[in-house]
């Protein structure tokens, strides 16, 4: 490969990166029109990806793609002029132009310096035709209609003051009517008239002096105000400014009678880096092994006892810290860029099932790893799409149960003692206990000496084959997938839980870590192993005293302060025996995992420690109870605990 | 004593009720104006009671509206008034 060649690899690696994220600014626009209406603010940001799209397709030569964005640009131009007005066809045909655009942008990717030919060009020609059907249709329109040069401005809400002319009352007009009118149209508030204004008795005329101002509720052009007062034209003064949100100062545009001023479009500027996530996975797992050197170090300069160098270590101990918790934010996203693809998923399924269905979100601003972030979209998508096949009602349905005929999905996610945890939860039909536990009886998931608490049954979904679903239909139906959830939420060291009420809904809440690479750890001693466990599980740390022993006798639990508290005690779990040092003493960690409380009676509780989490080795996959290990300053192995495996052992026994 | 305000309270109307207002400020340190036979009333009314309340602010005395109707409560709440007025149904 020559070094050209390599360049424009390189080159298209990055068209293709932008190019993706400008498509999904545009479909996240699309919806954003199609579930709170039109805006010029949104389709001017529509328009500026495909824009840009075409404008580096042009850059790199990509003749078929620049040709096809060039049409969806004009006919998206047509409609941020207001010359074509948006509805629910155009707003799906985009949509399938966002995805069209997606599979050239991905075929220039993997055929460099190619034009595509065949399907993907009839696909093309479909849509192009479809596009033009709507561009021709403005044609005629316009070739009709006299040629108007209009303004384009915004559609936004308004801080509106109105003078009213002198003359009025003598015209036998009255201000109230058209104060009346304005707020049937956009509901205004904030409204303040001028007494001071009006003055005093004192040589009274019968002049109108009323000035007033208010705020508009509803998003408004500057033309349509000045059609409201049309009627009396020369007889007002209106000042018109954009309502600034969250600053102090309005900035004032005054709009004398015909005077008119379009507001400027702002484009947020932001200082950012485009960096490759390779880079930033390479700098924390060198980070990673820092920390441990540094344990090393540490521990060799404990056996030394030397003041100063101690004190040295401890300083670089704490900036090494900083630096982890500085690289580890990098990573970090907002949960709210996977949460609005859903917007699209749960748009194109429920046109598909023919429901009306609204996704709520909420927490978007969460942040998690971006790992995490990545991995939880198919799981979530599986969710979702369960739950509106299945979860939801027909509209016929829900009306006929009295409920809205508008289903909901709503879409949370919160942060939990160190974990994030998403809730997808939905109004409909909720999950048939006794339905779920017969299927399983019968394909052989549950005996018939099993009893099961509720979210047991609820969780018998979760398992490979099963569902329940009577018509098997091309979304879901068929058993696969929800065990793949579960599959994929372990794998990410995290835990899925079920509630369900007849009618009401289901919720599925999520919990998992907020990182996978280090966590902050806390180190306890069994026999002559190691365990991790992480710090934000723990409540607290007690004496197992003869009194507790006593207590328990041969039961696995005690009373703490009035609750039981399940016990597992490591050395059996972890089959060692217990150090034979009569002057140690039983300590109980107190863990609370998912609000479920369990106590570890360990040997030796040695303190807070900073865990690199090294994942365990294909020939330990059957072995559970550990998510992990890590390796100690000493350059012992410990292992990091499962807790998620042991609170059910704990439970259990 | 109190002033009943004339069941038309337009624009058209109150150079009359004017009148007879500023008399009564002239005499009184309180004006009550009695609203129970207003059917109507209009901006330029709604005007003339805000100069009126300027005028009795400026002179120190008390201006007072009673037995308002639904139609004069509702221009009344348009023009955001209630607050800047004592006004009593």
């Amino acid at each position: 490969m020559t070094l050209d060649e390599q360049i424009l690899i390189e080159s298209m690696k990055e068209f293709a990166q932008e190019s993706f994220e400008l498509l999904e600014n545009m479909e996240s626009g699309l919806l954003e029109i199609q579930e709170n209406g039109f805006t010029k603010d949104t389709i001017n940001a529509i328009f500026r990806s495909v824009h840009t799209t075409k404008g580096s397709a042009g850059m790199f030569k990509l003749q078929h793609l620049a040709e096809f964005t060039h049409i969806a640009e004009n006919l998206l131009d047509e409609i941020r002029n207001e010359r074509i007005k948006i509805d629910e066809d155009i707003l799906n045909l985009f949509l399938d132009v966002k995805d069209h655009m997606n599979t050239l942008v991905l075929f220039y990717v993997q055929n460099i310096a190619q034009e595509p030919t065949g399907n993907i060009v009839s696909v093309s020609e479909s849509l192009i035709a479809q596009l033009k059907k709507y561009l021709d249709k403005d044609r005629e329109k316009s070739t009709t209609m006299a040629i108007k040069e209009e303004i384009v401005e915004p559609s936004i809400p308004r801080h509106i003051k109105i003078i009213f002319g002198k003359n009025l009352f003598i015209n036998g007009m009255d201000p109230a009517n058209f104060i009346r009118y304005f707020n049937e149209l956009a509901n205004i508030s904030n409204f303040s008239l001028d007494f001071h204004a009006i003055g005093t008795l004192e040589n009274y005329q019968n002049e109108c002096k009323l000035i007033c101002s208010f705020d508009t509720s509803e998003a408004m052009t500057i033309g349509e105000i000045e059609e409201i007062f049309e009627f009396i034209k020369e007889d007002v003064i209106l000042e018109i400014s954009p309502i600034v949100v969250n600053k102090e100062i309005k900035n004032e545009s005054i709009i004398e009678s015909k005077q008119t001023q379009e507001t400027p479009i702002n484009i947020p500027k932001t200082n950012s880096l485009r960096v490759d996530s390779n880079k930033i996975d390479n700098i924390i797992n060198i980070l990673g092994e820092i920390v441990i050197a540094n344990s090393t170090v540490v521990a060799r300069a404990n056996i030394l006892r030397d003041a100063p160098l101690n004190e040295h270590l401890s300083t670089l101990s704490r900036m090494l810290e900083d630096i982890r918790e500085s690289a580890m934010k990098v990573r970090m996203v907002q949960i709210g860029e996977t949460f609005n693809k859903f917007k699209r998923t749960v748009h194109d399924i429920s046109s598909k099932l023919n429901k009306d269905v609204e996704l709520i979100i909420s927490g978007g601003d969460t942040e998690v790893d971006k790992i995490v972030a990545e991995k939880i979209s198919d799981p979530l998508v599986h969710i979702i799409r369960n739950a509106i096949d299945h979860g939801l009602e027909s509209t016929q349905e829900r009306l006929l149960k009295g409920k809205n005929k508008k289903g909901t999905i709503k879409l949370s996610a919160t942060h939990e003692a160190g974990m994030i945890v998403i809730e997808i939860s939905d109004d409909g039909k909720g999950l048939d206990e006794e339905k779920i536990y017969v299927k399983a009886l019968q394909q052989g998931l549950i005996s018939n000496e099993q009893i099961l608490s509720q979210k047991e049954i609820f969780s018998l979904i979760l398992e490979a084959g099963f569902s329940t679903a009577e018509a098997v239909t091309n979304l879901s139906g068929r058993g696969v997938g929800m065990d793949v959830v579960k599959k994929n939420i372990e794998s990410l060291r995290g835990m899925i839980e079920i509630n369900s009420a007849k009618d009401k809904g289901s919720t599925f809440t999520l919990r998992l870590p907020l990182t996978l690479a280090i966590i902050d750890g806390f180190l306890v001693k069994v026999g002559e192993s190691y365990y991790v466990i992480p710090l934000e599980m723990i409540v607290e740390c007690m004496e197992l005293t003869q009194d507790l022993k006593d207590e328990m006798h041969t039961n696995n639990f005690i009373n703490l302060r009035g609750k039981i508290l399940p016990l597992l005690d490591l050395r059996d779990f972890c089959q060692v025996n217990r150090t034979d040092n009569k002057l140690s003493r039983d300590n109980i960690v107190v863990i609370n995992f998912a609000n479920n409380k369990f106590g570890l009676i360990v040997d030796e509780l040695l303190g807070e420690f900073q865990t690199v989490i090294k994942p365990l080795g294909v020939i330990f996959k059957n072995i559970k109870g550990f998510s992990g290990a890590t390796i100690l300053g000493s350059g012992e192995v410990a292992l990091i605990l499962d807790l998620q495996v042991l609170l059910k052992y704990a439970y259990k026994k | 004593m109190m002033i009943v305000a004339p069941n038309e309270f337009l624009f058209q109307s109150i150079s009359s009720f004017l009148k007879e207002i500023e008399e009564e400020l002239h005499l009184k340190d309180t004006v009550v104006i009695d609203f129970t036979n207003v059917v109507e009333i209009d901006s330029a009314g709604v005007q003339v009671l805000i100069a009126l309340k300027n005028e009795t602010i400026a002179q120190n005395k008390k201006l007072s509206l009673i037995h308002i109707s639904n139609a004069t409560d509702e221009i009344f709440s348009l023009y955001n008034i209630n607050q800047f007025m004592e006004i009593s149904k």
